[in-house]
């Protein structure tokens, strides 16, 4: 079997790369695509699942390439080294992908598969620059042992390369400091001592080139002069440059300009590190080819169906040469498009161009953990902190604001205008103003109009929560037992001779998140009932929502059974809703200044902006930094499958509530083995529950990247465990056995782990858990919960309860933050 | 809203804080508070508010006389609260009777709560910000201990009962002084109400061996003393009718009373002022209920108990207690009515779903119920 495979790729990569034409090339690269693929399904037990799970047997496959699974990249990022196809004693290598952007994918090479790469790369690229060996300028340091560990990845892309190389220059130099720096002398020397009359080649990274020569280089006014006919050739990718808003016009320009060469001959090489071996060089038709021995099909990143020639989607590329791990048909997180007309430079392959990479799922929740949760960390990026961009005024119910002045002085009266109502708040009994927002509630509670596509984002639970004898409940929690101490002096404590009053601290500035309005919406009622002025500046994500629950104040009044009257609309002149760019230092720096409290919701983004801001020295932080949150169930409560139907409906709801965004919400479950209703069995309850939740909280938009992560996560566990999801991606459930604490995928993606005992999840907690939801009883509970919070965790509350925003939060009584106390009388000793 | 004796069959006896004896008022002195309301009835001398005002330790103090006239209703309250709001206390006295005590328990719970809901049944009073101190200046009617106000619905005539265990103030205070003037025909009939809710409520199908002991406690005291009324009283005594009365109505209010109050409720609308109707409609029931064994061995156990030798003793007390007052003008107004009232079915079927007689021993029909108005009124 292993010789026949052999034999069918040996005679594929014998062929020139763009020789045959499609008609030629689709039949003997299916055969041995295949050959290769059953070589895997046999040898490879992951593999064989992931075929399983698909419901794919190459023995008995007869349709198209594209029906064959791919295997997402995430693959190969999580199972790396360990997806093998070949014994140990056949590794000969492992192979890391550079990781401009996260986790880096690692395949293990063989002997076959190491001589493959080389093969088919030597015989791309000389096709591209010649066959006979050319001078290099390698744009790195120089593989000497003592660079390996600085070039990593790099380092086997740049031995493949000088399998071209006559002779080399490695134009960089690492300084002690451990920067690099572009050696100019040795350089134009190197080249003035080859013939004028044989082109050279400039091999580099696309990143270190434009860091390290383009940019530093021409900024000195240095040039080049190469010989006619030399080539930059570079690879890598633009993940990087992206960032810097680089185009690859702008690259190939400035690559011309410095080196003296022809921009045709700025040569972009595309590759991955699943396949490697498999360079693809931009042609001069201006496409890239794929060569004999690979090939490529456009899949909607949503669907994951085939898309027509000449429109976008991710890229799939699929070939034989693989042979120690099963990267034979890999779906990329890269965009392309692919253009059915024959290339005029005489290559035959498909014609494709790489257009970007499908953006990374934005971390939308508070799962952005930090790494530092040092306060004044100084670690902002102050360069990006420049600009000076506009205040818009998203809510502003009190006198007009003169907008023709600077953005600074537009805030300043805006504040000053906050300020001014701070005497009037004060007078306002804290039973009126529960009174009003219970009014406002019943707006929230019927959800009508613009308020209507609310319902998903917890407007429901909003409304709920904001009923008078709800808030009546916080306050008087909140407020050390007794509500009142917001109204006057009342005896503290019982006593006769001391009093207690509680006041307000005066302009509370929010920083909301855009993952969950409605959390910032509880922060504010809280304010509100304090009787503090606020000044709340919103995510750009916002989209109108925090605004729209405003609205609900307007034109509503509340008179007490007393006579006493307080509306909605005077309540509104105590609040503005702001947004500017958080990169507008100046503005920033002036809100925090002005808060007496200062409040940070969830993202990565709040929390740094704000713990970097000066403010007053007593001035109240409340930062609720970003958390993430799981789930535990001890098998005491899974005795029946009744129950345990009825808990995984609760889990359901906990994974379904802001579609996952919020740090109380759920992304592994841990289920004890040996209850009557085994861990996988629940997988299948919890399925069941998350398609009945989806019909009663739907779910909201979902992003194109954000779909995309959730097939990645499906196609992982295709490899690792079971998937159990909904048709579309509205709903996943994945089991493995491995007890990890997963990072969150959001987008109703739960991942089950069973455990011997739920105590062993106590090891996955540190302060970046804030919530879990526990079903387990008595003692053992108890002990579990005990034990969880001395590790740090906020919260252990019921299923199903997990996003039930409640008082304390995150381990702080809100309101008690957001008043001054004061006392008369006493003290007592 | 209220359980009378809770799930799981557990004794609920909440005990407010007792201040009696001479004086009893000054024990208000210990409280902490920073504001001070007293809502009070008509009858309140300027003597007394001093003494209330020397009382406290309160900053501020005022006297609000209630702006409701009879039972209180939900419009005529308003005026009050809003006094109260202004105010901003955080003790609230009651001084009065029923009517006062009543309407103080809605101020009260509309002041901290303005969004409450009568019809809310959902709605769970906790944490109340005020203290609340009732001063009964009568006897009898037991609303100082009593979960319930009693509110009168103009609309439907009827009158209309917020029970929650919350409404049971935090402090009473039971001065002597207050009721020694009282006319003797009040007291008398009031005690015959004190009497009425430790009979029906030691009686009630809701048992409760430990509130059984203030029952009858409550009647051997009242057989003991309430010839007192009739001569010289001296406070001592006063004082003992009252702690009767007060642990009769800790009966009533965990134990629910029967047909008495059942019936006695409707007769407010022919004008028969509570206590009256209670002393004409009791000896019938009684003898009505006690034709089952069963009741007739708890009225026996209840007579051997409070210091009879046997239930019909304990029966003959009451009519005798009865007899006591002249009730010839209200016994009238019955037997004028009667025919209208058999024939009215509205009058029983709202007597049978009243909700301070749901817990007579033997369960009521409109028949059960004409029979003995049939007795009375004949």
């Amino acid at each position: 079997m292993k010789k026949i495979t052999m034999t069918l790729t040996d005679d594929l990569i014998s062929i020139n790369p763009y020789e045959l034409d499609a008609k030629q090339k689709n039949e003997i690269f299916l055969e041995a695509l295949l050959e290769e693929i059953k070589f895997h399904y046999d040898n490879n037990e992951q593999y064989n699942r992931f075929c399983k799970n698909k419901d794919f047997n190459p023995y008995d496959f007869q349709e198209d390439l594209d029906q064959i699974p791919p295997i997402a990249v995430s693959v190969f990022k999580d199972l790396g080294a360990n997806l093998k196809s070949i014994p140990d004693s056949e590794v000969k290598l492992s192979l890391q992908s550079s990781a401009t952007s996260g986790v880096p994918s690692t395949v293990v090479l063989d002997k076959i598969t190491a001589k493959r790469q080389a093969k088919v790369m030597v015989k791309v690229v000389k096709d591209f620059i010649g066959a006979e060996r050319k001078p290099f300028i390698v744009v790195d340091v120089s593989p000497e042992p003592q660079n390996i560990q600085f070039l990593g990845a790099r380092y086997a892309a740049i031995g493949g390369y000088l399998n071209f190389a006559s002779d080399v220059n490695y134009a960089l130099e690492k300084q002690p400091d451990q920067n690099v720096s572009f050696n100019v002398e040795k350089t134009k020397s190197f080249i003035a001592s080859l013939d004028k009359d044989t082109p050279i080649v400039v091999f580099g990274f696309t990143y270190m080139l434009f860091a390290q020569v383009v940019q530093p280089l021409l900024d000195k006014g240095i040039t080049f002069s190469l010989p006619k006919g030399s080539k930059i050739i570079h690879i890598g990718g633009w993940k990087k440059l992206e960032s810097e808003k680089i185009g690859k016009e702008q690259f190939n320009r400035s690559m011309s300009q410095l080196f003296s060469v022809e921009e045709a001959h700025v040569i972009d090489i595309y590759g991955f590190t699943e396949q490697m071996g498999l360079n693809y060089p931009d042609c001069k038709c201006g496409w890239k080819h794929t060569p004999m021995y690979s090939e490529i099909i456009v899949r909607n990143p949503a669907t994951r169906e085939v898309m027509p020639d000449g429109q976008e989607g991710v890229l799939e590329f699929l070939s034989p040469i693989p042979h120690s791990y099963p990267g034979n048909v890999v779906l990329t997180d890269d965009v392309g498009i692919t253009n059915p007309e024959l290339c005029t430079h005489g290559r035959n392959g498909t014609r494709f161009k790489i257009l970007g990479r499908l953006k990374k799922a934005e971390v939308r929740g508070c799962g952005d953990i930090l790494g530092s949760k040092l306060k004044f960390s100084g670690t902002s990026d102050e360069s990006n902190m420049v600009g000076e961009s506009n205040l818009e005024l998203h809510y502003w119910r009190g006198k007009k604001i003169d907008t023709s002045q600077s953005t600074e002085l537009q805030l300043k009266e805006l504040i000053s205008k906050l300020n001014a109502k701070k005497e009037w708040l004060r007078g306002q009994p804290i039973d009126a103003l529960i009174g009003l927002i219970g009014e406002a509630s019943k707006t929230w509670l019927a959800a009508e109009g613009d308020l209507a596509n609310m319902k998903e984002k917890g407007l429901g639970f909003l409304a709920n929560w904001a009923k008078p004898i709800h808030l009546n409940r916080i306050s008087t929690i909140g407020l050390r037992n007794n509500r009142q101490f917001i109204d006057g002096f009342l005896p503290l404590n019982e006593s006769r001779k001391q009093f207690l009053k509680a006041n307000q601290r005066g302009l509370v500035c929010h920083w909301l998140a855009g993952n969950v309005q409605v959390l910032g919406m509880f922060a504010l009622l809280q304010a509100i009932l304090t009787k503090n002025v606020n000044l709340l500046k919103i995510s750009s994500k916002d989209g109108g929502v925090f605004a729209g629950l405003l609205k609900s104040f307007e034109g509503l009044s509340y008179t007490t059974k007393g006579g006493y009257t307080i509306t909605g609309d005077a309540l509104l002149e105590t609040i503005a809703v702001v947004y500017f760019s958080h990169k507008d230092k100046n503005i920033g720096e002036l809100m925090s200044k002005s808060a007496n409290v200062r409040i940070a919701w969830g993202g990565r983004e709040a929390v740094e902006t704000v713990a970097n801001y000066p403010s007053m020295f007593d001035t109240e932080d409340i930062i609720f930094g970003p958390k993430i949150s799981f789930s535990a169930i001890s098998k005491e409560v899974l005795t029946t499958e009744r129950k345990a139907r009825k808990l995984a409906r609760k889990v359901a709801v906990d994974s379904s509530v802001f579609d996952q965004t919020g740090c109380a919400s759920p992304h592994n479950l841990y289920i004890e083995k040996g209850g009557v209703v085994s861990p996988k069995e629940f997988c299948v309850f919890l399925s069941e529950g998350l398609k009945k939740t989806s019909i009663q909280i739907p779910k909201g938009e979902t992003s194109i990247e954000q779909i995309s992560a959730v097939h990645s996560i499906r196609g992982l566990y295709d490899f690792k465990g079971e998937v159990w999801s909904s048709e579309d991606t509205t709903w996943t459930v994945v089991y493995s056995e491995d007890q990890n604490l997963n990072p969150p995928v959001y987008s109703r993606v739960i991942m089950v782990h069973p455990v011997d005992h739920i105590n062993e999840t106590l090891e996955l907690i540190d302060d970046n858990i804030q919530t879990i939801g526990l079903a387990s009883s008595g003692e053992k509970a108890l002990n579990f919960a005990e034990k969880a919070v001395e590790k740090g965790v906020m919260r252990c509350p019921e299923m199903g309860r997990m996003l039930n925003f409640e008082s304390p939060w995150d381990g702080i009584f809100l309101m008690e933050r957001m008043v001054r106390w004061s006392t008369f009388g006493g003290p007592l000793v | 809203m209220w359980e009378p004796q809770g799930m799981y069959s557990k004794f609920l006896l909440k005990q407010p804080t007792i201040l009696f004896g001479p004086n009893a008022i000054m024990g208000l002195k210990t409280y902490a508070c920073s504001r001070v309301v007293v809502i009070h009835g008509s009858g309140l001398d300027e003597e007394y508010k001093q003494k209330v005002s020397n009382a406290t330790s309160a900053f501020e103090i005022t006297f609000i006389k209630k702006t409701w006239l009879g039972e209180p209703t939900l419009e005529t309250l308003y005026a009050t609260i809003k006094r109260v709001e202004e105010f901003k206390p955080d003790l609230i006295i009651a001084i009065g009777g029923g009517s006062v005590i009543d309407g103080a328990k809605m101020v009260r719970t509309y002041y901290e709560f303005p969004f409450f809901e009568v019809n809310e049944t959902s709605f769970s009073m906790l944490n109340w910000k005020t203290t609340f101190v009732v001063v009964p200046t009568t006897i009898g009617s037991g609303s100082e201990i009593s979960s319930a106000s009693v509110m009168y619905n103009k609309r439907q005539k009827t009158k209309e009962f917020v029970i929650s265990h919350q409404f049971i103030p935090e402090i009473i205070v039971l001065e002597a002084s207050l009721i020694e003037n009282a006319p003797k025909k009040v007291l008398l009939s009031s005690m015959v109400d004190a009497l009425s809710h430790a009979i029906e409520g030691y009686m009630s199908k809701i048992d409760n061996l430990l509130v059984d002991s203030y029952a009858e406690k409550a009647i051997q005291i009242i057989s003991q003393y309430y010839q007192v009324i009739n001569k010289c009283v001296e406070q001592e005594h006063i004082n003992k009718l009252q702690l009767a009365s007060l642990f009769a109505g800790l009966v009533q209010n965990h134990c629910i009373v029967g047909a008495t109050h059942a019936l006695a409720h409707q007769m407010s609308a022919y004008g028969l002022s509570h206590a009256s109707a209670i002393s004409i409609f009791l000896p019938a029931v009684i003898r009505k209920n006690i034709k089952d064994p069963d009741a007739q061995f708890r009225f026996n156990q209840l007579a051997l108990h409070s210091g009879f030798a046997k239930g019909e003793d304990l029966l003959t007390f009451v009519e005798e207690f009865v007899s006591l007052f002249d009730l010839t003008e209200e016994l009238n107004v019955v037997k004028k009515n009667k025919q209208s009232i058999i024939s009215d079915d509205v009058f029983f079927e709202q007597a049978l779903s009243d909700k301070g007689g749901q817990g007579n021993p033997i369960s009521m029909d409109k028949e059960f119920l004409v029979e003995i108005f049939k007795e009375v009124s004949s």
